[in-house]
């Protein structure tokens, strides 16, 4: 349901493109505002930043216009964005500052791992006491904070694939356009990153 | 009972199991195996319970400043490298060599143009420069008018050629107060 492809809006992708092509700004704009919400959710899950997310977001708009005249009807234009997207995210992860994840182990035990956590003994195991409802609210926000901080020590495709799968809700095929790889590594990186999750929130499944 | 080979060749299809896109008698399979293994079964609930989390993930907005700032932003990065600006394109105009002289000799006229308003309304009895140069500083200003009239419809008629009337156009719907960043959890 939260798919590219069940869009019914007044303008079709198709006819929007075509505009944008031919330096429309109504029809740009038009891009922006129906894809903003779901590539800016995707780069806040994969940077763990509103800054950075914005920051990454507004690239890729601008990546769009322009590129938008070699934009082929090849893939939806969903697809390519996101492409666009995880491309961006690469590249600042190689620049160094975001990714934190490549250096830490999946096998670690879900604390004391990495020096920047410091003493974080109580970090993992308080299971939020849902029964009190003035704290329900601070539990919920800090549930939020725990599984964001468990995407981020996923390698960044594992963590790409969980996201376009789980979070936006998208079917492998789309994440195989998405990533240019096969069905079968699709599956298995969304596989591999939902077992380390697993063992990163343990403390947080209701089973 | 379900032996330990039968748990490695089920385990990695526990994800797609809880997805429910396995073929049906892959899914089939693996059912039949959870129902005789606990260890396989609870694996199965924990990778369940861990989409759950994931899905419970509230969904994050841009802040109120987006939408200006990505307008400011194609503008700086992408238009305005490509679009001389005003100033280069009158420079532009004035360098080609079949007008400069007939301007240069018009702004100069046009210089003298208020002292000789000055005079023609004290003298009635006008000396011979005063009509060409009235007519001359009309022409420059008219030239002006000119270059800010095709500035203008250059830039309605190809919004996306235009740094400010991408800025406005983007930023219009916003209204004020929407430079405050937003407030985020
Ligand atoms: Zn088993």
């Amino acid at each position: 349901m939260l798919t590219t492809r069940s869009l019914t809006l007044p303008h079709s992708d198709t006819s929007l493109i075509a505009r944008c092509q031919k330096a429309d700004l109504a029809a740009f704009n038009e891009i922006v505002a129906r894809y903003k919400g779901k590539i800016y959710n995707y780069l806040y899950r994969m940077t763990g930043s509103a800054e950075d997310a914005e920051d990454l977001t507004q690239e890729v708009f601008v990546r769009m216009y322009t590129n938008i005249g070699s934009f082929r009807a090849q893939s939806s234009l969903g697809t390519w964005l996101f492409r666009i997207a995880g491309n961006l995210c690469v590249d600042a992860f190689r620049r160094g500052k975001k990714d934190r994840a490549v250096v830490q182990s999946l096998d670690a035990p879900a604390s004391g791992h990495g020096a920047e956590d410091g003493g974080d003994a109580q970090q993992t195991q308080d299971v939020p006491d849902w029964s009190q409802e003035p704290q329900r609210l601070f539990a919920r926000k800090e549930l939020g904070a725990k599984i964001q901080a468990a995407l981020e020590k996923l390698p960044p495709k594992l963590r790409s694939a969980v996201v376009l799968h789980d979070v936006e809700g998208m079917a492998y095929e789309e994440i195989a356009a998405i990533e240019s790889i096969p069905l079968g590594t699709v599956k298995s990186r969304i596989f591999n990153g939902r077992v380390a999750l697993r063992e990163q929130l343990r403390p947080y499944l209701e089973a | 009972m379900a032996s330990i080979i039968d748990c490695k060749k089920i385990q990695p299809l526990l994800s797609e199991y809880v997805d429910g896109t396995l073929a049906g008698d892959s899914a089939w399979g693996v059912k039949l195996h959870l129902s005789s293994c606990a260890v396989c079964a609870r694996a199965a609930e924990e990778l369940s319970a861990t989409v759950s989390l994931l899905r419970s993930l509230p969904r994050e907005e841009t802040s109120d400043a987006f939408s200006e700032a990505l307008a400011r932003r194609l503008a700086d990065q992408v238009l305005k490298p490509a679009r001389p600006d005003l100033g280069e394109r009158v420079r532009e105009w004035w360098s080609l060599p079949r007008v400069r002289p007939a301007l240069a000799a018009a702004g100069a006229l046009a210089a003298l143009a208020p002292a000789a308003l000055f005079f023609s309304a004290r003298q009635p009895a006008a000396p011979v420069t005063e009509p060409p140069a009235v007519a001359s500083a009309g022409d420059q200003q008219q030239f002006l008018d000119e270059v800010l009239e095709e500035h203008a419809s250059y830039a309605s008629g190809e919004p996306l050629g235009d740094p400010t009337a991408a800025v406005l156009l983007v930023s219009s719907p916003g209204g004020e107060g929407s430079t405050a960043r937003g407030d985020r959890p």
